[in-house]
């Protein structure tokens, strides 16, 4: 009821954006397993703000690469398809936000923030699992909280009264959302991530990233955000709103097998490699 | 500028769909193929499947593998193809470069080594090799400038290829590890000296070693996975059967000796012990059973004794050698300062002492001088007929006169054949045996002197009535050195030497000797001795 309400309400918002061309094209392209180096460079140079904000990030500490990237084909092949891709998405989204909301209640800096922790800590869980992309799970952290941004720019009033509902209650947003709207920022962004094409993992990781068992076949990717979320707020870098650290959802957490060892470990790899994301954080704001 | 959409292009998105299904049938198919990789623990077989999947996918013009080297600490080159020895030495590796393409862990263009015959924007590929926890190398690739090998597709199946056979290596290398340390465990069960085998729960043989093999007089060391109880003789397998109840029961058995016979004619005492084995969390596998060859043991403990015995009889000796000696000078002294020149009577007496001393010197001289001739093999004996009644006659003559508490009884038949003998040497050992009779039957008696005939032997009995021998010297007496140790009853002097000399002299005229004695009661030595030849 609530979510068809959610739809209906949000395919009101006329000028709800789209994605940038650039940004879209990316995504297809890259979901071509034939595109090549050469393609993507070429549809990245149709933007050259963005060129030279891609470089930028290259170049800098976040990649720590021992050596100049110079041309976007050259970046390609060293950062890789995934880790270009998300700076194409990560640079489009921000964007689209920079202009609307933000303000003394929603505090743009502080959801980045915590985005980018959580894009760098599922990144750290993806490896210590053995998966062999953990760029991709980067994309996951850092995109999984777009709902809120959504909110804070097309629902300004409804979401200025939820966020003031959780700093005074103190509780957590989403059961402030769901106490004021019936629906929260993960429905908001996986309606939003599905009108913009993402890729459909990504979409699922929004969606489910609160609950990963109801993400079926893909609890395994929503449990790895979910993780990070929590262990984020843990370590203090939470999203602004309620710095509240939720319960571990217990299916997820037998998914890892991690103990008690591991998540110390985790800790101090993310209190470095948060600090080394710094650089990014200039990209996205 | 005019950017266009491409999500709404029909051709894009139909071969896009179509490029994404080949790209999962390639990828089933890598997979099969890449179960070469992870099946074989051939280090070799494993680089070239991998070298040439990576051809196959990617066409490189030339490449080169860089594994890790513990030894050195440093990435080492351990395979190249299509490039020559000498180019292969003029490439330098930007370090910080590689080490982040580790890092990162995914196939990366770079920069190309600088090298003298190259463009310096030319691009060189690096795919890391990786297992499940460190960095294994990397696989240097000169790409075929002809081919735009840096799409999706090649990145993902490249990576799938690393790590199949980062996993394959990292398997290898445990394996050739675990063959190494089975085959160095190997070692040590080879070169210990004791015989080993294992059971596990189901009696089955897991590990013999060459000494049991040989201890056991088995034919091969085929038997590992056989049952103890098929493979092994009938009375080892009653006794395995018994030491295993043991062992499960008290987790070891303490070692028993007993005598085992690998084939008819042949003893061997063994010595077993045995314990239970078990794994790292203490579930019982198997029983070790451990063999020794007590004969080598034996044989150790038997020059042990000659050590001891040979210090013995330096000590023996030079304490015979002292006493008449000591005899010898106080008598003489006496005779110089204390008896006066005109007392004949006494000065005869004593003088008689130093004579019957100074025999005992030279007999004991002889003695050792017999011994040392018989050591270095040059005893000799010069035969001539001679009649065992006229020896006998004299040594017993000669002995009576010693000792009046013991009286000689000679019976010999009238009849006696002459023997073919060393008169002096017969004497030595009549003279000898007599003594020995005297000598330890402390208390007085008899001695018998019996001689007859038996076969084509002269046997001769000598008796006494003394205080015999116990079971456990009787096997040793003739030994060189060898004393019966009576010195806490009687304090009966001797070097250990007469016996041996005795027993060298009889056998060496073709006779033997023996003994048979009961504590208490007396002994009896025997001698057959063959008769001189017509």
């Amino acid at each position: 009821m609530a979510y068809i309400n959610l739809e209906n309400r949000l395919a009101k918002i006329t000028d709800l954006p789209t994605l940038s061309t650039v940004a879209s094209n990316i995504i297809q392209i890259t979901q071509s397993p034939k595109s090549s180096a050469l393609e993507v460079g070429r549809a990245i140079s149709q933007d050259p703000a963005l060129v030279s904000r891609i470089l930028r990030i290259a170049n800098s500490t976040f990649y720590g690469f021992p050596g100049k990237i110079s041309t976007i084909p050259h970046a390609v092949v060293i950062l890789g398809f995934v880790n270009i891709r998300n700076l194409v998405l990560a640079a489009s989204i921000s964007r689209i936000f920079s202009s609307k909301g933000g303000d003394a209640y929603f505090d743009r800096e502080g959801f980045w923030r915590h985005s980018l922790a959580c894009g760098v800590t599922s990144k750290l869980i993806a490896k210590r699992l053995g998966m062999k992309n953990p760029e991709e799970v980067f994309i996951w952290g850092l995109l999984h909280d777009v709902g809120k941004l959504a909110l804070d720019a097309y629902f300004k009033e409804d979401f200025t009264r939820v966020v003031c509902l959780a700093k005074e209650k103190r509780i957590l947003l989403r059961d402030a959302e769901q106490e004021l709207l019936g629906f929260d920022h993960a429905e908001v962004g996986g309606i939003v991530a599905d009108k913009w094409a993402l890729p459909p993992a990504l979409i699922k990781v929004i969606r489910f990233h609160h609950n990963p068992t109801e993400a079926n076949e893909s609890m395994r990717m929503a449990a790895i955000v979910h993780l990070a979320d929590v262990l984020c707020r843990a370590i203090g870098v939470g999203d602004g709103v309620d710095n509240k650290v939720p319960c571990i959802d217990e299916e997820s957490w037998r998914l890892f097998r991690f103990n008690k060892q591991t998540i110390k470990r985790l800790f101090s790899e993310m209190e470095r490699e948060i600090g080394n994301a710094k650089a990014f954080l200039a990209f996205v704001k | 500028m005019k950017i266009a959409p491409i999500e709404q292009d029909p051709l894009f998105l139909r071969k896009t769909v179509s490029d994404l299904r080949e790209e999962v049938d390639q990828l089933t198919m890598l997979q099969d193929i890449s179960k070469q990789i992870i099946s074989s623990y051939d280090f070799d077989q494993i680089i070239s499947i991998f070298l040439d999947l990576v051809k196959e996918l990617i066409g490189y013009s030339s490449c080169i593998l860089y594994l890790y080297d513990e030894d050195s600490n440093s990435y080492e080159v351990t395979i190249s193809r299509g490039i020559s020895e000498k180019d292969l030495k003029g490439y330098k590796l930007d370090d910080k470069i590689i080490n982040w393409v580790l890092k990162e862990g995914r196939w990366t263009h770079i920069s190309s080594p600088k090298h003298s015959n190259q463009k310096d924007d030319d691009f060189v590929s690096v795919l890391p090799l990786q297992g499940a926890k460190r960095d294994l190398g990397f696989l240097l690739i000169f790409p075929d400038p002809k081919k735009n090998a840096f799409t999706q597709a090649n990145v993902k199946r490249l990576s799938f290829v690393a790590s199949q056979t980062g996993i394959a290596l990292e398997n290898q290398g445990l394996y050739s590890k675990l063959s190494h340390s089975r085959e160095y465990i190997r070692n040590i069960l080879e070169s210990i000296n004791s015989g080993i085998i294992t059971i596990d729960m189901a009696d089955r043989i897991t590990q013999i070693n060459k000494n049991a093999t040989a201890m056991l007089g088995l034919p091969s060391a085929d038997i590992i996975g056989f049952s103890y109880k098929a493979a092994l003789a009938e009375d080892l397998v009653r006794r395995i059967d018994k030491v295993k109840k043991r062992t499960l029961k008290d987790g070891f058995t303490i070692e028993t000796v007993f005598d085992y016979f690998p084939a008819k004619d042949l003893r061997i005492p063994l010595g077993l012990n045995s314990s239970l084995l078990l794994d790292d969390k203490f579930n019982r596998i198997g029983i070790i059973i451990v063999f020794r060859n007590m004969l080598a043991l034996k044989e150790l403990e038997r020059l042990r004794q000659l050590d001891e015995m040979k210090s013995e009889f330096v000590s023996n000796v030079s304490h015979e050698l002292r006493s008449p000696l000591s005899v010898i000078k106080s008598y003489v002294e006496t005779i110089l300062d204390q008896v006066d020149a005109d007392d004949y009577q006494t000065q005869r007496e004593f003088l008689t002492v130093v004579n019957n001393e100074t025999d005992r010197l030279t007999a004991l001289i002889d003695d050792l001088l017999d011994i040392s001739r018989i050591e270095s093999g040059k005893f000799e004996i010069e035969l001539c007929h001679v009649a065992l009644s006229e020896i006998i006659q004299t040594v017993s003559r000669d002995i009576e006169n010693k000792s009046n508490r013991h009286e000689i009884v000679v019976d010999i038949l009238s009849v006696l054949p002459d023997l073919l003998a060393d008169k002096d040497k017969m004497i030595q050992v009549f003279l000898n045996l007599i003594d020995n009779a005297i000598k330890f039957s402390p208390d007085g008696g008899k001695v018998f002197i019996r001689a007859g005939v038996k076969g084509k032997m002269v046997k001769c009995d000598i008796s006494d009535q003394g205080i015999g021998i116990t079971g456990k010297d009787i096997s040793r007496i003739f030994e060189k050195f060898y004393r019966v140790d009576n010195s806490d009853v009687y304090e009966i002097p001797g070097t250990g030497l007469g016996l041996s000399i005795v027993k060298h002299i009889i056998e060496s005229h073709g006779g033997r000797i023996s003994v048979k004695s009961k504590p208490g009661k007396g002994s009896t030595f025997t001698m057959l001795l063959p008769f001189g030849s017509n």
